[in-house]
This record gives structure tokens, C-alpha cells and sequence, in this order.
């Protein structure tokens, strides 16, 4: 059976909508997901914009046709929680996520449970907009929550963690991962949900022709 | 008797993005009793490549971009390589993106018309483009093909300062209404874009029993 990578940053709603069907491979396939955190640097590509807590746009330096193309992917990244169930408030900024991106890799050598608790707690209230992900002792608390030792997290974290992230960001970059979710199995490299299909294809042996893209999956309700 | 819903699809003939979304575009048509309005759309965002962002020497994060949009681009062309192969479309064709802005012209030109040849005349300018390698972006050529489906491409090419007019008011419309992509499809005043949505857009016009396609 392929090996299943998956990349995703707690600051994109796709990724957040992508996390539930992307999990659900395992219990599908009896697979155990390695799972990677990728810090977009939103802001270079999409502009930067920050809004009040009423949701007015204080600052921006987006042109009229990324704010087209950003409404569109939260409207449409509500349309699809929605439908699960899932609370998903637009943000107010574009959050630094790398302090909860070496969390997770912190997390991870505790194992899949662990992890996956992590993963689910952080993503359902960051979205519900409880969760201060640049706050160190927020994200100590949710180590801490998830069973490990938060304070080894922080001390980890300001002294060789958030170099050791960095450094893992730009090799993604290079190795062709720019976006999340981004799957990586068999030696392909899928950006975006819509691309299920595909694992699915290679997880059941590439029987048949490779299929197109579809959001198809279908998961329980929360 | 049942409704028989409107589905509303927006496609740019300046690349293939669009051209994908048609054999599930057609499924979708076959299986359910289904009235499909083609309209023409300028997308916004490049397909099916990303041109390479201009280096600006004092950007401190020139490296970062041009690192991302290397690996973007290595996307894109994976996928449209498994795009090709699905479609049995030639690589160094489908990766073209064309100014349609005349195509579009005469395709609201058949809209007011000749409706009824609306989908062969799609078919033959993603066929022209993206198949033979004809660019269509002279007056003539668009006249011609117009011809060739049999219908009055003449008088096209002398109404078409008139054409030209309606297409803007057309992308200030759509454009309003926040689409900007191709394919993209519009269901009770509600936008998907992107053919990944289709297993939602059945979901929804088979009147949504048991769980959604999320």
C-alpha cells in the first residue's frame, strides 16, 4: 500500500474542510496518514487585508480581482461546512501559523492519537475564532491539553523549533508542495481536495484509468 | 410535474478549463431533465498556467515567490498532462491561453440568433484551439467558423463593434454577480466554480437526499 503524505496550514479553511474526508481514508484503507504542516505565506500571493472584529476592512493592499477570488474560496469553503455541520468565521488577519505548525510536528512523536486530537481541537476553534494561534501559551495549553508535556513544547519551540520549521517550509517549497491540502502519495503530488479521487485510485492499486477531479466524499455530520 | 431547473454555465474559450468540465457537464445534462444556459466568461485567474511573477529587486520575499511559483508551476503541468491524457488532447496545444474576446463576441451573437447551434459552436472553438492549433482571434476566422455551423458570419463580422459593446456590458455583469472563473456554474442564484463541484450541483438537482458530496 502507498505511503500517504498530507500538508496543511490551521489557517486554511480548504484544508479544514479537507481534514475530515482525508481522515476518513484511514479507517477505509486501514492506512495511517503522515501528516506535514505548511506555513503559507498568504500575503505574497493574495495580498494581505486585515478587518475589525465587526468585519470591516481596516487595511488591504489586494487588487479588485484577488478580493473576487478570496470572497469566492470562504464563501465556498462555508458552502461546504455548512453542509457538514462545521463553523467556519472568516478571520480578521492572516495569521502567522508557525508556532502551531511545530506544534503539530511536536505532536506528532507522541503518534497518531495524539495527533489527530491535536489536529481536531485546534482546527475547530481556530475557525470558531477561540484559538490565538500566535499566542505561545495558548498553544502550550493545547500541547498540554493533547496529553504532552506543553512547557518542553515552548522551550523546544525558542530554542531550535521555529528555526527547524522554517527550514522545513522552504524544503517543501522545493520539493513542489506550495499549497494545502496538498497530497503526496506514489509519487504524485496532488494540491487540493478535488483530488481525493485520485488517492483513493492509487490507495485501490491505479485499477482503470486515473480519475478526474471531484469533490465527492462523503462523511458523517458533527 | 416537476420543475425542470435551469442550470446556468460560464465558460472561457481562451483555455481548456472549460473544456474539461464538458464530459461531466454532459453526464450531468443526460441523466437528469436539465435546461443548460452557455454563457461566455473571461476568467480572471490564468489557466492552465501561472505566468512567473515579475522580480522586484527590493521584494524581501522575491525568493519565496519565485520558490512557490516553481512549484506551482510543476503542479500545473502534472496536471495538465493527466488532463491531456484523459481528454486525448496534445500537451504543447491545450497549454495555450488565447485572448477569446471575439469568440465570446459571436457566441452572444448566436445566443440572440441562433441559440440552437450555441453548443456545436463551443465544441468547434475549443476543437480550433485547443485540438488543431488555430488561434481564432482575426475577425475572418471567427466569421468562418460561424459559417461553417451554418450560420450568418457575414453579418457577424458587420455588426461586430455592436457585439463588442454587448460583450463588455456582459463581463460588467457577471463580473457584479462575483464570477470570475471558468466553468463556472450558477444554480438558483447560487456560484460554483470549477468542475469539482459537480457531484455537489447533482446532490442539489436530484434534490438533495441522503448525505452531500463534500
Amino acid at each position: 500500500m502507498s505511503r500517504l503524505e498530507v500538508f496543511i496550514d490551521f489557517k486554511s479553511p480548504y484544508a479544514y474542510i479537507a481534514k475530515d474526508p482525508t481522515y476518513a481514508l484511514e479507517a477505509e484503507y486501514g492506512i495511517e496518514i503522515d501528516w506535514y504542516p505548511l506555513t503559507l505565506n498568504i500575503g505574497s500571493y493574495l495580498g494581505t487585508a486585515k478587518k475589525t472584529s465587526s468585519g470591516k476592512v481596516e487595511s488591504q493592499n489586494r487588487s479588485p480581482n484577488r478580493w473576487l477570488a478570496v470572497k469566492y474560496a470562504y464563501k465556498d469553503a462555508r458552502r461546504y461546512a455548512g453542509l457538514r455541520g462545521l463553523t467556519l468565521k472568516g478571520t480578521e488577519k492572516i495569521w502567522d501559523t508557525t508556532m502551531v505548525a511545530a506544534a503539530l510536528m511536536f505532536v506528532k512523536q507522541a503518534g497518531h492519537d495524539p495527533l489527530k486530537q491535536f489536529i481536531d481541537i485546534t482546527y475547530d476553534r481556530f475557525w470558531k475564532r477561540e484559538l490565538d494561534v500566535e499566542d505561545i501559551q495558548v498553544v502550550q495549553d493545547l500541547v498540554t491539553e493533547v496529553g504532552l508535556a506543553g512547557p518542553e513544547f515552548a522551550q523546544w519551540f525558542a530554542e531550535s523549533g521555529r528555526a527547524e520549521q522554517e527550514v522545513m517550509q522552504m524544503q517543501f517549497l522545493k520539493e513542489g508542495i506550495y499549497g494545502v491540502p496538498t497530497y503526496r502519495i506514489a509519487g504524485q503530488t496532488y494540491f487540493g481536495r478535488e483530488h481525493l479521487p485520485r488517492v483513493r485510485w492509487h490507495l485501490e492499486g491505479e485499477q482503470g484509468p486515473c480519475p478526474d477531479i471531484a469533490n465527492d466524499s462523503v462523511v458523517a455530520s458533527v | 410535474m416537476s420543475e425542470i431547473k435551469a442550470l446556468d454555465v460560464y465558460l472561457d474559450l481562451g483555455n481548456i478549463a472549460g473544456l474539461l468540465a464538458l464530459p461531466g457537464l454532459s453526464a450531468l445534462a443526460a441523466d437528469l431533465t436539465l435546461n443548460v444556459n452557455y454563457w461566455p466568461i473571461q476568467g480572471i485567474i490564468p489557466r492552465p498556467l501561472s505566468p512567473e511573477p515579475s522580480r522586484k529587486p527590493d521584494d524581501p520575499l522575491a525568493d519565496y515567490k519565485q520558490l512557490r511559483w516553481q512549484a506551482k508551476h510543476q503542479h500545473e503541468l502534472s496536471e495538465l498532462g493527466r488532463d491531456c491524457e484523459r481528454l486525448q488532447l496534445q500537451v504543447d496545444l491545450a497549454r495555450n491561453q488565447y485572448d477569446a474576446s471575439l469568440t465570446h463576441q459571436a457566441w452572444l451573437y448566436l445566443l440572440e440568433s441562433q441559440t440552437e447551434k450555441v453548443t456545436d459552436y463551443i465544441a468547434a472553438v475549443y476543437a480550433a484551439r485547443f485540438q488543431q492549433g488555430r488561434p481564432l482571434t482575426e475577425l475572418a476566422e471567427v466569421s468562418e467558423l460561424l459559417s461553417t455551423l451554418q450560420a450568418d458570419g457575414a453579418a457577424f463580422a458587420d455588426q461586430q463593434p455592436l457585439w463588442q459593446e454587448r460583450w463588455q456590458q456582459h463581463e460588467e455583469h457577471y463580473l457584479a454577480l462575483g464570477i470570475h472563473d471558468s466553468p463556472a456554474f450558477v444554480l438558483d442564484l447560487e456560484t460554483f466554480q470549477g468542475r469539482q463541484h459537480l457531484p455537489l450541483l447533482r446532490w442539489r438537482l436530484e434534490g438533495e437526499s441522503g448525505a452531500p458530496p463534500v
